[in-house]
């Protein structure tokens, strides 16, 4: 089933490319949004500098060093980038969902009306839901705490380097499954009101967490295989990139689309993932048909 | 070759009647004057963790002086309270740990006698000779009723008990783990000026006079003790307690551990044996400790000189007893090492590296580390660079995962930076404005003006500079004007104008590339001498930077007057120009780099005096671009982006840069919702 659902999830996808297109828009303008400004700052430092050439080959600390001593003041400024940027691609992404997912669940065809309108109808909804798992976040990544008391109630306040840092690492991991549990709830939270056309965020949530913990394995694996699935490509992408190591223009020209493809995939890699659990939750229960 | 005698004439032999144990001998002949020499019994007390100790002095005086006073450090005292100097320096922290609660430590003499039994105790009286601080109690001074003349010695017992700060700084214990230092009565330098004793300071560290240790340490029968100079042998006492006997000559100082939880590890490198205490979580370190060990000794006695002693221990500190690492004694360092520290991460080599170069830059050249801090902390940063890049490469060599790299050099360079020019490297460390500029000034900005010297004056020569150093200052107390001029003898250069700026001055160094320029020589215009006073005179190019330039131009190289015109006949000939500025006060020869567009490349060099300075040129191709100091020597300098320019932007640099921060900003944004801005959340491993 999960195969499946992943199989359709991407047909799905693959059919909709303006819905890949606006989605990898909405990165490519946020990203450029970051990117622009720091690029310009470096060139502005660099100016004629004859040190422009040879960062195309790599990382200069000693020109990183200098860039940011010289620069200090500016920085901090660059830093709010880093804040509101990614919160504004958060909000987007909370935007578009609401219409992606009402694609998906109705097997229809991207229509820029309806997608547009489902993303607005939606967003306020799964705003008011983001609000309203606050704490639900906080009690899944709190499950990593776990790892803290077992280690205190076995080995101390005062234990081993080598303990310590191994029940460092299960820390880690157990936060990240919390931190994977609350996606996933809130995941389904969103699929259950648009296909039930919910308006209540506690409802929804509560049917989201039901739905995620009841298909524990089920709705984990899925997510999993999409992740591996981004992680391999990941691997491929490193080392392709690596190859393109030259400064020559059309070498330069050739990474920017190899990365551009790449992040295209991310973005179809997500949008398969919105599809595939939509799927899923279809399959698991047929008897909720999408609101209209 | 060492002249050592190693070891330890057997003490099986050395039973007197008295049952005291005969001293041992490591030198046939001593290597350093000897002026302090000290015995002392020990013991430790792990339930309320303190010492107990008995010392006997023997000091000689090798001065001209009649010493009616002593004067003794009791570092202890600088954890009694947070009203020490120390403390209101620094809070009571280090690399921002403080004490525990109930962590404070003193050091308190009960009986102070002259061996005759005079009993001086009464007389103690505290000083504080670098702040008038009255609360500090980290020295003190003993009136004699009899001078100690030229030539004499005397001899003091001390009666004194001790309790360790925790967790350690610098000294002091965590728990089970003991690193002692700066725990006995230690009596001051006697210099020319009188006697030199120095406060505990949060920013600098010691400086006393050579000596014999003889020290008897008890401790619980399970505990490993590590120690300065050798052990003569261990007896247990049956009584749960084990007293280690080490013996030391010719050092100046001596620190001692002890835990139950060493695992201990020996090899030998060169002449030198090694043992190494382990804490037992971080044995999968202990290949890395043994080999950077290793390799800096080699690589030190190599390259400066003889390491005399038979002997070398490195100690693993405990988790949680971070800031006893990186500490230096003679023959016993510490480093600092983590479980899960990855081999790309060279932190506990370099550390090693940089500790084992102390027992070269303070423990043989034994210089004042109060007031020279940068002969000891400068020197071993250069060494410390000079090691990794020499053992790991030039590549890479403090860091090297997951494809970024990193030199111990460009750390140097970055954390000198932080505070450039607030402090001289002549100066008192302990007086610096912060710990930032002290890391600035006396570990960095010192290190790069020695690799800027090395570059200056030719690596041969520098390595003569420095291995006389080494010769003729080994057990003694240089000082900064001792080093200056021994540089300048070896170099057979006055080389004071660099010394004046770069040791006492602050000016930072900092020469640009401000302006290039090339274009064609120019048609002749404007009257000749043999003009027509009737002929109108041809209109100039009033708005060409170039020609401005070169009409204020002093330092033109050609005849511009006959080289800017152009024959009809002739190829089309292009006139360049290079202008350099200086940036900083600091005043520096540099050379410059200047290629045209056939390739041909001049190397032209200026005094670096004035505040700028031209060259022009007049050549059948198009000026390329110029760089200053193309070479990289210039360590000192700021800015190394500005030191070259070319005149049309060269390469594609800035847009694979650009390229690649769009992608990993975008790869950023395309996580899943919640791990975009996760990495603010996540834990790292403790």
């Amino acid at each position: 089933m999960i195969f499946e659902s992943v199989k359709t999830g991407f047909g799905q996808t693959w059919a909709n490319k303006r819905l890949i297109a606006v989605f990898y828009l909405v990165n490519l303008i946020l990203g450029l949004a970051i990117a622009i400004p720091i690029a310009g700052l470096v060139d502005s430092f660099v100016g004629k500098s004859m040190i422009r050439d040879s960062l195309a080959a790599g990382m200069d600390w000693n020109f990183l060093f200098e860039f940011l001593d010289i620069n200090h003041k500016q920085l901090p400024g660059m830093g709010n980038l880093f804040f509101f940027i990614p919160l504004i691609f958060v909000l987007s992404i909370l935007f578009l969902s609401g219409g992606a997912i009402g694609v998906f669940a109705g097997h229809e065809k991207y229509k820029p009306s309806e997608f547009w309108g489902n993303c607005g109808q939606y967003f306020g909804r799964f705003f008011r839901l983001a609000l309203m798992s606050i704490p639900l976040l906080a009690i899944l990544f709190s499950i990593r705490l776990l790892a803290d008391g077992i280690e205190r109630l076995f080995f101390g306040a005062d234990p081993y380097e080598n303990l310590a840092y191994w029940f460092g690492v299960a820390k880690i991991g157990l936060g990240i499954i919390g931190l994977l549990l609350y996606g996933l709830v809130l995941d389904y939270a969103r699929i259950y009101m648009v296909i039930n056309d919910e308006i209540k965020s506690r409802v929804a949530l509560w049917r989201g967490l039901k739905f995620a913990v009841g298909n524990i394995g089920r709705t984990f694996s899925l997510a999993l295989i999409l992740f591996l699935t981004g992680l391999a490509v990941l691997f491929v992408y490193y080392h392709l990139s690596n190859l393109l190591s030259s400064s020559h223009v059309a070498i330069i020209l050739l990474l920017v689309l190899f990365q551009q493809i790449y992040i295209l995939w991310r973005v179809i890699l997500r949008l398969t993932f919105y599809s595939g659990q939509v799927n899923f939750y279809k399959r698991i229960n047929p008897g909720d048909t999408i609101y209209r | 070759m060492k002249i050592i005698k190693i070891f330890i004439v057997s003490f099986a032999i050395l039973i007197i009647s008295s049952g005291a144990v005969a001293q041992p001998a490591i030198f046939e002949n001593p290597l350093s004057p000897r002026i302090a020499n000290y015995a002392i019994d020990v013991r430790l007390d792990t339930e309320e963790k303190r010492l107990y100790g008995n010392e006997t002095l023997v000091w000689h005086n090798r001065s001209d002086d009649r010493i009616d006073e002593l004067q003794f450090h009791l570092y202890l005292n600088a954890f009694r309270n947070n009203r020490s100097t120390l403390f209101e320096e620094s809070g009571g922290e280090l690399r921002g740990m403080g004490l525990d609660d109930d962590g404070w430590g003193f050091i308190e003499v009960t009986k102070i006698a002259l061996a005759d039994g005079i009993d001086l105790t009464d007389q103690m009286e505290f000083i504080q000779p670098d702040d008038d601080y009255i609360n500090d109690k980290t020295v003190c001074r003993l009136p004699l009723a009899r001078a100690i003349l030229p030539g004499d010695s005397i001899i003091v017992n001390i009666d004194f008990f001790a309790k360790l700060p925790s967790p350690p700084i610098r000294t002091g214990h965590k728990e089970e783990f003991y690193f002692v230092g700066q725990w006995f009565p230690k009596i001051g330098v006697y210099t020319d000026d009188g006697w030199n004793t120095h406060q505990f300071h949060a920013l600098t560290e010691f400086f006393a006079d050579f000596g014999v240790y003889d020290i008897k340490i008890t401790v619980p029968d399970d505990n490993i003790v590590g120690a300065t100079g050798l052990e003569v042998n261990v007896i247990d006492n049956g009584d749960g307690t084990a007293t280690h006997y080490y013996h030391a000559e010719d050092v100046h100082d001596f620190a001692w551990t002890a835990s139950p939880e060493f695992v201990v590890f020996t090899d030998r490198s060169q002449d030198v044996d090694i043992r190494i205490l382990m804490q037992p979580d971080r044995l999968n370190q202990v290949d890395r400790y043994m080999q950077a060990t290793k390799a800096s000794i080699e690589y030190l006695q190599d390259w400066i000189g003889d390491y005399p002693y038979p002997n070398l221990t490195v100690v693993d500190p405990r988790r949680g007893a971070f800031n006893a690492g990186g500490m230096e004694y003679p023959t016993l360092i510490t480093s600092i090492g983590m479980y899960a520290m990855p081999d790309g991460i060279r932190f506990t080599e370099s550390v090693i590296a940089h500790e084992f170069a102390h027992n070269y830059f303070y423990h043989l050249l034994a210089s004042n580390e109060f007031e020279d801090e940068w002969l000891d902390e400068g020197f071993t940063s250069y060494a410390e660079g000079k090691m990794m890049e020499g053992i790991y490469g030039s590549d890479g060599n403090a860091a090297d995962l997951f494809g970024i790299k990193f030199n111990i050099s460009q750390i140097s360079r970055f954390q000198y930076f932080a505070v450039p020019d607030l402090d001289s490297i002549a100066g008192r460390a302990y007086k610096y404005y912060s710990e930032g500029s002290e890391a600035s000034i006396s570990f960095s900005k010192a290190s790069l003006m020695l690799q800027t010297l090395e570059n200056y004056v030719g690596e041969e020569t520098m390595n003569r500079i420095l291995r006389t150093y080494f010769e003729r200052w080994k057990f003694k107390h240089p000082k900064t004007r001792d080093f200056i001029d021994l540089a300048n003898e070896i170099s057979g250069q006055d080389l004071n104008w660099y010394f004046d700026q770069a040791i006492y001055g602050t000016s930072k160094l900092d020469y640009r590339v401000r302006y290039l320029f090339t274009r064609k020589v120019r048609e002749d215009k404007g009257y000749d001498f043999t003009f027509d006073p009737y002929e109108k005179p041809s209109e100039t190019d009033g708005d060409d930077d170039g020609e401005k330039v070169a009409e204020n131009n002093d330092d033109i190289k050609e005849d511009t007057s006959s080289d800017s015109t152009v024959d009809e006949t002739t190829e089309t000939l292009y006139y360049s120009g290079v202008n350099l500025q200086r940036m900083g006060g600091f005043i520096f020869p540099v050379e410059l780099e200047v290629v045209f567009e056939d390739g041909e490349t001049i190397r032209e060099t200026w005094d670096g005096k004035g505040k700028w300075k031209k060259f022009r040129y007049t050549r059948s191709s198009k000026l390329f671009s110029a760089r200053i100091d193309p070479d990289n020597k210039v360590r000192l300098d700021v800015n190394y982006t500005n030191n070259s320019m070319s005149v049309e932007p060269q390469g594609y640099g800035i847009a694979k840069l650009s390229a690649k921060l769009l992608f990993w900003f975008q790869f950023m944004l395309e996580q899943p919702d919640l791990l975009t801005i996760l990495p603010s959340l996540a834990p790292s491993p403790e």
